[in-house]
């Protein structure tokens, strides 16, 4: 990939800031060539990469060289894009949002520096991948459980301020976030909650401070760059109880979403429960050719062919419980009566213990896995995906209203049909994955309407997403309109006041620093 | 090997497309869906950690291990990688470690480049010295 300069540095004023970088991190660790480019470009972009390309790579190892590195960035103006691990596949991977950036690579900082099986909670640096942690509380037999996202490649810490999903009782990840470690725009070091308090012994364990609190300031944010953070973790479950059901009509997600929700509200469901529709369980059975082969949609007729034909549901639901087999064989009578209130269907019962085989592609095991991204595969060629989320609240009157809006947007646009629902204690991430051949540029062309649409139907309607990709983040701010933007405008002061130069992450999330805002879209 | 007969215990499941009943004489429906995939205890599959700034740029690193580690999470048995490229591979080849013909450059390209599902992979996942071993030890059966 070419090189693209940041906006307003010269090819000279360039090479001087990554002789700088060099001196502090070294030259193996300064990452320039076109390959580098590429490997931290978007691979899955809707469109050209070139719109987000990456001018390099800096990767540090410590706290002490990223606040060298953002010190020298301030003095060279040059635009950071922090990442934890840059696996934060189709919202953007590694890529920045301003072309020419520099990526600020984390994932050198890989260190667990504790896990506390007492309390309940473990301390990491970015660079920690889920698949590390697992194995660190695997290999020394840790009586905790992690709750993971669908794909779990990426970074705890980065998925955790991403606001990312998981699928146990602990699925609301940026709600296990517990006292960070934060480098500042001009290098400073501040530590969140009761880390505030040199020494002290709470830090981790509650979750606000004296004062103000600020931690989510620094999620899908650009006012800092985390080094450390405190995540809870809950007791390992030696023994589960799941309950399925595949449910075939569309409209019953109505009743299934009031249920849940109810139950979940009262304690009785106690994870964050997942309910997708069939292409979920479609596209880790084979490639869409696999099942049909014209172009657009899969047609109505066919689906029901190959639901019939798969023994699939148009939804499935699958409710683990967790623990002491008295109390979740209790939960599971109470569950199963009001489901028996709308269905004959009975639930699929699996028991599982500890030592038994568990399914990979069932996140709520808590196992990380990356199976769910076979997704990328559906469509052939080079594949990618969109996730549109928009957040409703977990109740039918909004979840069916929402899903005929967008279900229709979708069929207009003859593209699969893929929904889930993640039912938090009062909301819901409404998942719409679309999925597409970034080497046919019908497709991505016609999928980029779509979106577009989608978003502005759903503000239309008073649905916003709780993420988006890149391409999106300036449309998806500019729908968070109460009185002409404030929040925005309060989060742009924030920028200015806390980063000058606007070097930390210009453009995320659709918050632009006044030194970029002509970037904006 | 006990990986695979917990497979092979997983595919008799489905294959009988019954699920465990309740105990209560509830009838089971069919399971439906994609095949249960079982995947080992990946501390066991992959070794202990090779993350260690002070070697990683070392040349002359042993692949094996690196690739359990770096690949593991795709690429050993049940896992993304292996089951897209089992559509397209004989069957005893879906593992790349059991893969025939592949040639360093061919190794290194994918990683770099990406390929279908694969994102890409950068220097700090793999060094090129970490990436050079992973390529010599999965072209080892020229």
């Amino acid at each position: 990939m070419a090189l693209t300069l940041p906006p307003g540095v010269s090819a000279a004023g360039f090479q001087s800031a990554l002789q700088a970088f060099e001196g502090v991190v070294g030259h193996d660790w300064v990452l320039a060539t076109d390959e580098d480019r590429l490997t931290y470009s978007d691979l899955y972009a809707p469109g050209t990469e070139a719109q987000n390309a990456p001018s390099a790579a800096v990767a540090v190892g410590s706290v002490e060289e990223l606040q060298a590195i953002v010190r020298l960035a301030n003095q060279h103006k040059i635009p950071l894009w922090p990442i934890s691990r840059g696996k934060n596949l189709g919202y953007g991977t590694a890529a920045p949002r301003l072309p020419g950036s520099v990526v600020l690579d984390l994932g050198r900082m890989r260190r667990i520096i504790e896990v506390n099986p007492d309390l309940g909670y473990c301390v990491v640096e970015p660079g920690v991948g889920f698949f590390d942690l697992y194995e660190h509380i695997q290999a020394n037999d840790i009586p905790l459980m992690m709750s993971v996202p669908g794909n779990a490649w990426g970074s705890v810490i980065g998925n955790a301020l991403e606001r990312g999903i998981g699928y146990t009782p602990m699925g609301n990840h940026t709600r296990n976030l517990c006292g960070l470690e934060v480098v500042l725009p001009d290098g400073d070091l501040l530590r969140t909650g009761m880390g505030a308090m040199e020494g002290n012994h709470a830090w981790h364990c509650f979750p606000y401070s004296y004062g103000p609190g600020i931690e989510q300031l620094f999620c899908q944010s650009n006012l800092g760059i985390v080094t450390k953070a405190g995540i809870w973790l809950m007791p390992r479950a030696d023994t589960h109880l799941a309950l399925s059901m595949q449910i075939d009509e569309e409209g019953d997600i109505g009743w299934i979403v009031d249920t849940i929700s109810a139950l979940k509200r009262s304690g009785v469901i106690t994870q964050n429960q997942f309910v997708s529709s069939w292409l979920g369980r479609l596209v880790l059975m084979g490639q869409r050719r696999d099942f049909y082969d014209g172009p657009g949609a899969i047609p109505e007729t066919r689906v029901r062919e190959l639901l019939r034909q798969h023994h699939l549901g148009f939804w499935y639901v699958n409710i683990r419980l967790y623990g002491d087999d008295r109390i979740t064989r209790a939960q599971a009578d109470v569950i199963k009566e009001a489901f028996g209130r709308h269905t004959q269907i009975p639930f699929v019962e699996e028991p599982w213990r500890r030592g038994e085989p568990f399914m990979a592609v069932d996140p709520s095991f808590g196992v990380p896995s990356a199976i769910p991204l076979m997704m990328g595969a559906w469509t052939g060629g080079r594949g990618a995906h969109l996730g549109f989320s928009p957040v409703v609240p977990p109740h039918s009157s909004h979840v069916l209203r929402q899903l005929a809006r967008s279900r229709q947007r979708i069929a207009e646009h003859n593209v699969d049909f893929y929904a889930s629902f993640t039912i938090g204690d009062r909301h819901i991430n409404n998942m719409n994955m679309l999925m597409f051949d970034r080497d046919d540029p019908a497709q991505v062309a016609n999928l980029r309407t779509l979106f577009n649409k989608l978003v502005s139907d759903a503000r239309e309607a008073g649905y916003g997403e709780y993420r988006t990709h890149l391409d999106w983040m300036d449309p998806v701010a500019q729908t968070f309109d109460f009185n002409n933007h404030a929040q925005l405008r309060l989060y742009e002061k924030l920028k200015d006041a806390l980063d000058p130069n606007g070097i930390i992450a210009p453009g995320k999330q659709g918050v632009w620093p006044t030194a970029y805002r002509e970037h904006r879209a | 090997m006990r990986r695979t007969a917990l497979i092979a215990v997983a595919v008799a499941l489905l294959a009988g497309c019954t699920a465990s009943g309740d105990g209560n004489g509830q009838a089971a429906p069919k399971a439906g869906g994609p095949p249960p995939t079982v995947m080992p205890p990946m501390e066991k599959a992959q070794g202990p950690d090779v993350t260690n700034d002070a070697t990683r740029l070392a040349t002359a690193q042993e692949g094996e291990r690196l690739f359990l580690r770096r690949c593991g999470v795709c690429h050993l048995e049940g896992g993304m990688g292996t089951q897209i490229i089992a559509r397209r591979v004989p069957a005893n080849q879906a593992k790349l470690q059991d893969r025939l013909g592949l040639t360093p450059e061919f190794v290194i390209r994918t990683a770099r480049d990406g390929m279908g599902a694969m994102p890409r992979i950068t220097r700090v996942e793999a060094t090129d010295a970490e990436l050079a071993a992973i390529a010599a030890y999965l072209s080892r059966r020229r």
